[in-house]
């Protein structure tokens, strides 16, 4: 038996590799997609200084809790949080890890980023299909300035179950009691009108493609792709521009210290100058883990995070938990977990 | 019966033949809009994947691993090349030997059924391999995401595309070779080592080529089994999960940033290319039999 070909493929193959690195912690987390790009940054510096290796892999929010309920990973990561009962069933903790907008985009011809202005009670109409057009009375009322198409509203929305859509969905079930009637908010919900595209890339897709389409994405994605987001009139009855101060200022007013394992959705925070769709991603631990020393080395990574990553994470349009949240966390780490 | 007709009615005839004529023209162009509709579809992939890659090709790629969205794609080309050969080391072994009993036994009932399970097995959508090792390996064993579970669902999974082309190879040597040897007084045994295997090398090599390249190409099996890793591979074979380039693709290409689609399409290039490199080689391969034998 004569295979020429297959010595030289596997000689081929083993020259570059074999490199083997001082060896520490290895811990293994997936989640949220939305915390990808700053969880990655942090765990290459964090790697940099202590040689732990965090590794993460970005399957979406559902697939983090089902990963971290069948303990294959060390942490799971969700936009969504677990309620008390699941937390309770499997012996989990969890707590807020970093804080990043969800804004509408719109694509109508002459619009640019943040002219346009809505409220949660017409955003709500617009995606229950009650807004047809764009120079609806209700529309051209609150942007007197602007020059809007009589052209029919394009709706995107996501095609899969997101942490993005769960939050966006909460607000405006908070702003709307018909949609909290009709639709609810959950990480999917009934559509009624519109199309889904998959992931905060499908739905910029769509709207970059569509012209007079409305959609939401996570904020870096509409600077990213050079979106016009639009402004947002909230809580506090005033018009806002999406922007990190916005962010961290709803983070800043919303009421962690009352709120058990940190379960609190953001949305319509009451404060001044807080953007009205604000979200957080969670970390969810075992309390009591099978392997001790990952769990440690996966709560000193957070820790440095807090107290250094903070730089990296406002380079990718997130913002840093206020230090408050962070003193209540670690008071959490120290209250519910082991190690 | 239409013999008959055609001698005693020409102009039938003629009619016939003009509407053979047209429907085979329009059986012709139907095949080239096919062709046309295929090519284009590959010629649109290939030149995007090239396009936006080889923009996005640079030194660092080969040096460094992903840090974060950015960085280098070395670990992932180790990672990629890692479980393909282990996958090998698994499923050539399995493939060629299962292919040689089925071929060469197969007057056997369970010939028969190893043949029956492998076809099955062909025909299973990739994905479900990875939910096959995800339950077994990843959580029932405990095995967590890591390099053996990868390579056991790509062993798995192209084990019985190489026993097909095995067993193929061996049924397209002549019968007389086989009678030749037991002629001269070859065993069953030194017949297969000795004329079958030396006569279909090749066709078995390509086989194997070819199965190399559909792992190479895979993610749905290895996002189950593998996770992705920032770093280079530890030497774990369970507990620590591994990089590969499809999961480059797969996953970097949702990220807003400008730097994550770049890795993203430098590793759909290198994946291309490598598969690209792979089928040619198996065509040489090919060629290089024909060629003996023609000599």
């Amino acid at each position: 038996m004569s295979f020429p070909y297959l010595s030289r493929l596997f000689g081929l193959a083993l020259v570059p590799l074999m490199a083997v690195t001082a060896h520490a912690a290895e811990v293994t987390g997936a989640g949220s997609s939305f915390v990808y790009p700053v969880l990655s940054k942090w765990s290459a510096s964090f790697h940099e200084k202590t040689g732990h290796q965090i590794n993460y892999q970005s399957i979406g929010s559902g697939g983090g809790i089902a990963q971290i309920k069948a303990g294959t990973v060390d942490f799971g990561a969700s936009d969504a949080p677990l309620p008390a009962s699941d937390l309770a069933q499997f012996g989990l903790g969890q707590f807020p890890v970093v804080i990043g907008g969800i804004v509408p985009v719109v694509h109508i011809e002459g619009i640019a980023p943040g002219r346009l202005r809505l409220t949660g009670p017409l955003l709500a109409r617009i995606f229950m299909g009650e807004i047809k057009t764009w120079n609806d009375p209700a529309l051209s009322r609150i942007n007197p300035g602007l020059k809007l198409p009589a052209s029919a509203i394009f709706v995107v929305h996501r095609s899969d179950g997101s942490g993005t859509t769960y939050n966006f969905t909460n607000y405006l079930a908070k702003v709307s009691p018909r949609w909290q009637k009709s639709l609810g908010f959950g990480t999917s919900v009934p559509w009624p009108v519109g199309v889904g595209g998959k992931g905060n890339e499908g739905v910029s897709a769509y709207v970059n493609q569509i012209r007079n389409s409305i959609g939401y994405v996570e904020y870096a994605y509409a600077l990213q792709n050079r979106m016009a987001y639009t402004q947002l009139e909230n809580a506090a009855g005033r018009f806002l521009e999406p922007n990190n101060a916005a962010f961290a200022a709803a983070a800043a007013t919303a009421d962690w210290a009352h709120a058990e394992d940190f379960n609190l959705i953001m949305t319509n925070a009451p404060g001044e100058k807080a953007w009205p769709i604000t979200a957080t991603t969670w970390a969810i631990m075992y309390k009591q883990p099978k392997d001790a020393t990952r769990a440690r080395a996966a709560f000193e990574f957070f820790k440095w995070a807090f107290e250094h990553g903070q730089p990296q994470a406002g380079s990718l349009d997130y913002v840093p938990l206020p230090p408050s949240l962070v003193r209540q966390i670690e008071g959490y780490w120290h209250e519910r977990f082991k190690s | 019966m239409s013999a008959i007709d055609i001698r005693y009615a020409p102009a039938a005839f003629e009619r016939r033949q003009r509407r053979n004529a047209r429907v085979s023209a329009l059986g012709w162009a139907a095949c080239a809009l096919a062709f046309a509709l295929l090519a284009s579809a590959l010629l649109d992939i290939l030149f995007l994947v090239f396009h936006r890659g080889l923009s996005a090709l640079n030194l660092q790629l080969f040096l460094t691993p992903t840090s974060g969205i950015g960085g280098g794609l070395l670990n992932a080309i180790e990672g990629s090349v890692l479980l393909t050969l282990g996958a090998l080391l698994l499923a050539v072994p399995i493939g060629v030997l299962g292919g040689i009993y089925v071929s060469e036994y197969s007057r056997d009932w369970l010939a028969h059924g190893v043949r029956f399970v492998a076809d099955v097995l062909v025909g299973v959508p990739s994905i479900v391999f990875g939910l096959f090792g995800y339950l077994t390996m990843v959580t029932a064993l405990d095995w967590h995401f890591s390099m053996a579970a990868g390579c056991i669902t790509l062993a798995l999974m192209i084990a019985p595309y190489m026993l097909r082309t095995t067993e193929l190879a061996l049924r397209g040597v002549p019968h007389e070779l086989r009678e030749a040897s037991y002629a001269l007084g070859a065993g069953q045994a030194a017949t297969v080592t000795h004329v079958l295997l030396r006569e279909c090398a090749s066709r078995v090599l390509t086989g194997i080529l070819l199965a190399t390249a559909i792992s190479m190409g895979e993610t749905a099996p290895l996002i189950y089994t593998v996770n992705w890793s920032n770093y280079y591979w530890n030497g774990h074979l369970t507990h620590e999960p591994v990089a590969y380039l499809t999961y480059v693709i797969w996953s970097f290409i949702n990220e807003p940033f400008a730097s994550a689609h770049a890795l993203a399409y430098a590793a759909a290039l290198m994946i291309t290319l490598f598969v690209l490199a792979l089928t040619l080689l198996a065509r040489l391969s090919l060629n290089r039999l024909t060629v003996r034998r023609s000599a």
